[in-house]
């Protein structure tokens, strides 16, 4: 009104002579007499403060008074708002909230400290949006962040029997993504986080793997590397919102521990064989592919994929052989998979192996048309042409094949010589399999399937009922480590007992004898009799492949040095050391030691020298 | 050179025409003559045990102790001499033979190593392998300060300081000090030389 009334000189006067305008000067006036008057400053004050005290400890206070107060300093200025109220009441929070957390944390879990934070905050956020100023959010926010979230970080995380640790045992998603949320929003929080899972899942991973308990039994050993990556993504992807950097933190620390054991690459290699043995019976296609994605995970964690390769080769030669593999698609899915990975080098020979499997069904059906006349009731022979390069070299220890079985073996050598001219063939007798009829006591007869070697076996039970190991071992020339392997599990497993041991005993002593078990039953006219075979790797032959390893490495890591030093020419010593580490990298680890044996060797081949001011600078001769 | 007794030269005369050929600086030209030189040493092979002495004889006569270029000269020459024909490395026996007489008050880990050398090395001593020894006797001294473990020293030369390392710590706990003493006794036998 006053204005309406001072109108024209507040419209020519004013501006004129630079004078206030009346508005402003009464807003001015208000500020300084009334607002900043002694005893109205303090006492607006206190009572706006109190109202939030009181509110924030669940009175319900008038709020609309408020939002008009708070306005009408905003309406004096902004710095008005702001040296007059906000900032006592950011300070007035920032006690508050620091002694509220204080009290919480005494008597709180983890969980419920979190929960309480959160509804806090968001309190405090509809504090804002119903009666402060929007500009206030972020400090007050800020505030109960820094003394809700921050200052009690670490207790949080660490809180026994509810922290962050016995949330991710526990599984516990909704609290996790709580604290994901919550910490996100202070500086350290998320890396906090992070560096407790990471701690936590490396000391579990470790414990995991180092467990000789788990070692003894390779799939469940796996299985359980499997369940607990499993575990940690879902985590990862409910509670913590896909985060990138959570996910590398996991895949490092499986990085860590899978390498811990040197063993893993052989039993992620049993795991592959069990399910496409058996595992994977009756399982649709995606679930296949699915289990074998997940091993292919696994395989990526590994620093020694040459070891895994070896050890899958011989692996797969064994499914192969014996006709054992559940699905040839999950097979070739599984090696297109490791091709993708590794490239066209890594499986080549895998499959070769594929390659050789199929020539030989042809040949056997050539064979059999070209000799149908001549073979009549004899044996019926199957085998399996081996390209030497392609397999697991075994050391050949040839047996005595029956005279029946040799009689075929030798008309299928001609014909195999006979179209394929400069081959040598020779019997690998140790990984076949043979299926015979046997009647017993009763008359009742059954099919018997069993190893070539135990084919031999009891193939001289035809003419003798009682033999002692030492004639067995004569008449067969079975190398004695597996001829015993053979005995027992011919002689000593209940239920497919056909042998008879003298004296009944588990184990097979030189001086036994062996009968025929006439009182042999079976439910089955089909027996199935598996060898005792050790299927985890004992110590002298996992030494024996770790060997072969590391021979086959060098070779390799010759191979990267020349390389890198014929398109460089000249380089130092620790950079070539990592250059080979880098390159080498998606098959194994190299030890810089063996780099160095290795540099030293080519020097000495004069393949390399060194620099003769600099003996770190390594050159490349011709 | 040596007209009169055309076949058989004396460890002077091979000396010089081994540091000629060595200051060459065509790679591959040298290395020939080089191979020609050691053909014609065949005649020392008869007598092998006295190679010693001829190198003895050659490092009291040379002025070694001045200049080190001179020395790396000797020093390789010693390997070139104690190589048998067409052979690439020496064996260690000869090696350590060798060192203890060359670098004697060169080295102040002489005795260790070479001790070291005859306990665990069952290959032959490359030339590599020789050629470093002399650098590293230079750089490191009793403590092994200044020896690099990121340095490109042969693994032989890792394994000794790491073989020493071990020495260090046991000898703390057991304090038997014997590889010391022998340490000590080395140097004082002729310190002039080893500074």
């Amino acid at each position: 009104m006053i204005r309406d009334i001072l109108m024209y000189m507040d419209r020519t006067f004013v501006p004129s002579n630079r004078k206030t305008p009346v508005h402003e000067l009464g807003l001015n006036l208000w500020r300084d007499n009334i607002i900043h008057s002694h005893k109205i400053q303090t006492r607006l004050l206190d009572t706006l403060l109190d109202l939030i005290h009181r509110e924030r400890t669940g009175e319900v206070i008038n709020r609309g008074l408020m939002r008009n107060i708070t306005k009408m300093l905003m309406d004096l200025g902004s710095s008005v708002y702001q040296e007059d109220f906000e900032r006592p009441f950011l300070e007035v929070s920032a006690s508050f909230y620091s002694g509220e957390s204080q009290q919480f944390i005494e008597c709180c879990d983890c969980g419920d400290y979190l929960k309480k934070a959160e509804r806090r905050l968001n309190e405090e956020m509809e504090r804002v949006s119903h009666y402060l100023d929007a500009k206030s959010e972020a400090k007050i926010t800020s505030v109960v962040e820094k003394e809700m979230i921050a200052n009690h970080m670490q207790r949080l995380v660490h809180m026994e029997n509810s922290g962050l640790v016995n949330m991710l045992v526990d599984d516990k998603y909704e609290d996790l993504s709580r604290m994901y949320n919550l910490f996100r929003r202070v500086p350290e929080g998320l890396s906090t986080i992070r560096d407790v899972m990471t701690s936590h899942l490396r000391e579990t991973g470790k414990q995991l793997v180092s467990d000789p308990e788990r070692l003894r039994d390779p799939v469940d050993f796996v299985q359980r590397l499997l369940d607990m990556k499993d575990k940690h993504d879902k985590i990862i992807s409910i509670a913590f919102n896909n985060d990138k950097t959570f996910q590398n933190a996991l895949n490092s620390s499986f990085e860590y521990f899978i390498n811990l054991n040197n063993r893993s690459p052989e039993f992620i290699s049993l795991y592959v064989d069990d399910k496409l043995r058996k595992g994977l019976k009756g399982v649709t296609e995606e679930d296949v592919e699915v289990v074998l994605d997940k091993v292919m995970m696994l395989f990526r964690y590994l620093q020694e994929k040459d070891v895994f390769e070896k050890y899958y080769k011989q692996h797969l030669a064994k499914r192969l052989l014996s006709g054992k593999t559940v699905s040839d698609d999950a097979e070739r899915s599984m090696i297109v998979k490791l091709k993708t990975e590794c490239g066209y080098q890594f499986t080549s020979k895998l499959e070769g192996m594929f390659t050789d499997m199929r020539t030989s069904q042809d040949t056997m059906q050539g064979f059999y048309a070209s000799q149908y006349s001549e073979i009549g009731d004899g044996p019926t022979l199957a085998v399996q042409v081996l390209t030497t390069g392609s397999w697991p070299t075994q050391p050949s220890a040839p047996c005595n094949l029956p005279a029946e079985i040799l009689g075929v073996c030798e008309k299928f050598r001609a014909y195999y010589l006979g179209t394929h001219t400069g081959r040598r063939l020779t019997w690998q007798t140790n990984m076949g399999t043979a299926d015979i009829k046997a009647t017993f006591g009763k008359g009742q007869k059954h099919e018997l399937n069993v190893s070539t070697y135990q084919m031999c076996v009891l193939m001289l039970f035809n003419s003798a009922d009682r033999l002692s190991y030492k004639e067995i071992e004569q008449a067969t020339e079975i190398p004695a480590a597996d001829l015993k392997r053979c005995l027992q599990s011919l002689a000593c497993v209940k239920g497919k007992n056909v042998l008879r041991k003298e004296p009944m005993s588990k184990d097979i002593a030189e001086d036994d004898a062996f009968y025929f078990n006439d009182k042999f039953t079976s439910k089955f006219i089909k027996v199935k009799i598996g060898t005792v075979v050790a299927q985890k790797e004992s110590e002298p032959e996992k030494h024996e492949t770790r060997q072969r390893v590391e021979e086959d490495r060098k070779p390799q890591i010759e191979a990267a040095i020349v390389r890198i030093m014929k398109s460089r020419r000249v380089l130092d010593h620790n950079s070539i050391v990592t250059e080979v580490t880098t390159q080498l990298q998606s098959r194994f680890l190299p030890n810089p030691v063996v780099i160095k044996k290795r540099i030293e060797s080519l020097i000495e081949r004069e393949f390399l020298e060194r620099d003769k001011a600099d003996r770190k600078l390594y050159r490349y001769l011709a | 050179m040596g007209s009169s007794m055309p076949n058989r030269l004396d460890i002077f005369e091979i000396y010089a025409r081994y540091c000629d050929i060595v200051s060459r600086n065509d790679h591959a030209t040298s290395k020939e003559l080089l191979a020609v030189l050691s053909k014609s040493l065949e005649y020392c092979r008869q007598r092998r045990e006295a190679i010693f002495n001829d190198i003895y004889k050659l490092m009291s006569c040379l002025d070694l102790s001045v200049d080190s270029r001179n020395f790396n000269c000797f020093y390789g020459f010693v390997f070139f001499f104690c190589r048998e024909s067409g052979q690439k490395n020496i064996t260690v026996h000869r090696a350590i033979t060798a060192w203890r007489l060359v670098l004697n008050g060169r080295f102040r880990l002489l005795n260790q190593w070479c001790n070291f050398v005859q306990e665990h090395q069952r290959h032959n001593i490359s030339e590599d392998t020789w050629q470093q020894v002399l650098a590293f006797s230079r750089c490191v001294n009793e403590d092994l300060e200044g020896y690099d473990p990121k340095g490109a020293w042969p693994v032989l030369i890792d394994d000794f300081v790491e073989h020493m390392y071990r020495c260090r710590i046991s000898q703390s706990k057991n304090c038997s000090t014997e590889d010391y003493i022998f340490g000590f006794a080395d140097m004082e036998e002729q310190p002039s030389i080893s500074n």
